[in-house]
């Protein structure tokens, strides 16, 4: 109220329009205040609009980071698996050599031990031999013996054992020409025999070796079975990290979906700010229509929009039914309800 | 094959949620801030797989944006959704007729947002 006007008293004629004069004073001033308050909620929509953006930004900014370290994370997996799968086949090949091996060893050893008793049941043979061949020389000697003994009787004899002198010699030399056959024989026999001897040493040498290369096969094999299953342990596991790798990283994006669809709050809020700053600009404009009319000393009522029928036209704007729901709580009347699902496919 | 979606919204907080959604979620984003500027990028040759549109918005509405792109040659069967916070019936039957292929009332969660449209685009 201006403090310059003069507050007539309750009798004066004037008072009347001196109250209508300061009425249209204090509408007048309402413009501004309305105005201020619609300039409050502009800024406050604009802030959120401000903040909505940059949070999004950043909800952005934290999936592109976390899907690049999922997708080098996953690259190094799968690295470690392509090598835990090469190991892998490697080893099973190794295994198939070695099996390899050990079947041509066991041929082998098998050849060893029938050529070990051969040589052993040659080597039986020979002694046989060397047997006879004493009981050759041992013939042989009685055969001298019995030549000389001949050669005795056919000098008591005289001229009629002469033949048989003769005959008695050449069994003699027959006897000595036998025990140097047979001393011949014995002594090729003899180096033959320790030949044959040296040859079984080796033969029974080869096949402790032969085992003994077995016996270190089955256990290198046995070690890179073990290897096999521990590398295609390490695969499975590793496989299971890239599901879970996957799965959290879905969890990422679910969560980060969920938190851009609850920022759609602002949209709805700055619709309503917007609402409530177009009914204060109405506000103002009808502030002003008072104070003109009071200001002119009649209220020109005729033409003009009432306060009632502003208030109609934006409840007839109103686009949400929490606005209509705000409406009736005021004005009393039907709380209004949404006109169907929040979803619906037609 | 990656699918194109255009959003069409007035508010650009809303775009920007929307499309971050999508994006993050596979899709192909295009968007529009109003229904005559969508108008003119399907005109140029814009060919989206689905319209998501909201319904109130300067220069050309969604239910008038739902009407001129069913008569465009090519998109009678796009499907459009609409994104909005209209809540009365009578808009919603409107856009029913005119051939729109569901309704969304602001907001959406995320999920049911990708869940619906994984239904109207097979494949997705």
């Amino acid at each position: 109220m201006n403090e310059d006007v003069p507050v007539p008293g309750p009798g004066d004629p004037g008072r009347l329009e001196a109250l209508c004069s300061a009425l249209a004073e204090e509408l007048k001033a309402m413009q501004p205040f309305l105005g201020i308050m619609r300039e409050q909620l502009s800024g406050a929509v604009a802030e959120s609009d401000g903040a909505v953006v940059e949070v999004i930004t950043r909800i952005n900014t934290v999936h592109g980071l976390s899907a690049a370290q999922a997708e080098r994370i996953e690259q190094s997996m799968r690295q470690c698996l392509k090598l835990v799968e090469a190991t892998r086949e490697q080893a099973g090949f190794n295994r198939e050599v070695m099996g390899l091996v050990r079947t041509e060893l066991d041929t082998h050893g098998r050849e060893l031990a029938q050529n070990l008793a051969r040589t052993r049941d040659l080597n039986q043979e020979v002694r046989e031999l060397r047997r006879i061949v004493e009981l050759i020389t041992d013939i042989a000697g009685q055969t001298r013996l019995l030549a000389i003994n001949a050669a005795i009787q056919a000098t008591h004899a005289g001229a009629a054992g002469a033949a048989f002198a003769v005959v008695a010699a050449e069994v003699k030399t027959l006897s000595a020409r036998t025990t140097g056959a047979a001393r011949e024989i014995a002594d090729k026999i003899g180096r033959l025999s320790e030949r044959m001897t040296g040859e079984m040493a080796l033969a029974e040498a080869g096949s402790g070796v032969v085992e003994a290369s077995d016996r270190q096969l089955r256990g290198i094999l046995e070690e890179v079975e073990a290897l096999e299953a521990r590398y295609a342990e390490a695969g499975g596991q590793l496989q299971g990290v890239l599901g879970t790798l996957r799965g959290s990283n879905a969890e990422v994006v679910a969560q980060l979906t969920g938190a851009l669809g609850q920022l759609q709050f602002q949209d709805v809020l700055r619709q309503r700010l917007e609402q409530v700053g177009h009914g204060l600009e109405d506000l103002a404009g009808h502030a002003r229509e008072l104070s003109l009319s009071l200001a002119d000393g009649a209220w020109e009522g005729a033409g003009r929009a009432t306060l009632e029928e502003r208030l109609a036209r934006h409840a007839a704007s109103y686009v949400m039914a929490s606005q209509r729901s705000a409406h009736a709580q005021v004005l009393g009347g039907t709380k209004a309800e949404d006109s169907g699902p929040a979803i619906e496919l037609f | 094959m990656t699918k194109t979606i255009l959003i069409v919204d007035d508010s650009a907080t809303m775009v920007l949620s929307v499309k971050s959604t999508l994006e993050m979620n596979g899709y192909k984003v295009e968007s529009a801030a109003d229904g005559a500027l969508a108008l003119l990028a399907l005109k140029k040759g814009l060919k989206p797989d689905l319209i998501l549109t909201d319904v109130n918005m300067p220069n050309m509405d969604g239910l008038e944006l739902i009407r001129n792109v069913k008569a465009l040659p090519g998109f009678r069967f796009t499907p459009i959704l609409t994104l909005t916070t209209e809540s009365q019936a009578s808009k919603r039957e409107e856009g029913k007729k005119l051939g729109a292929t569901g309704w969304l009332v602001k907001p959406v969660a995320g999920a049911d947002l990708l869940k619906v449209i994984k239904q109207v685009l097979p494949g997705s």
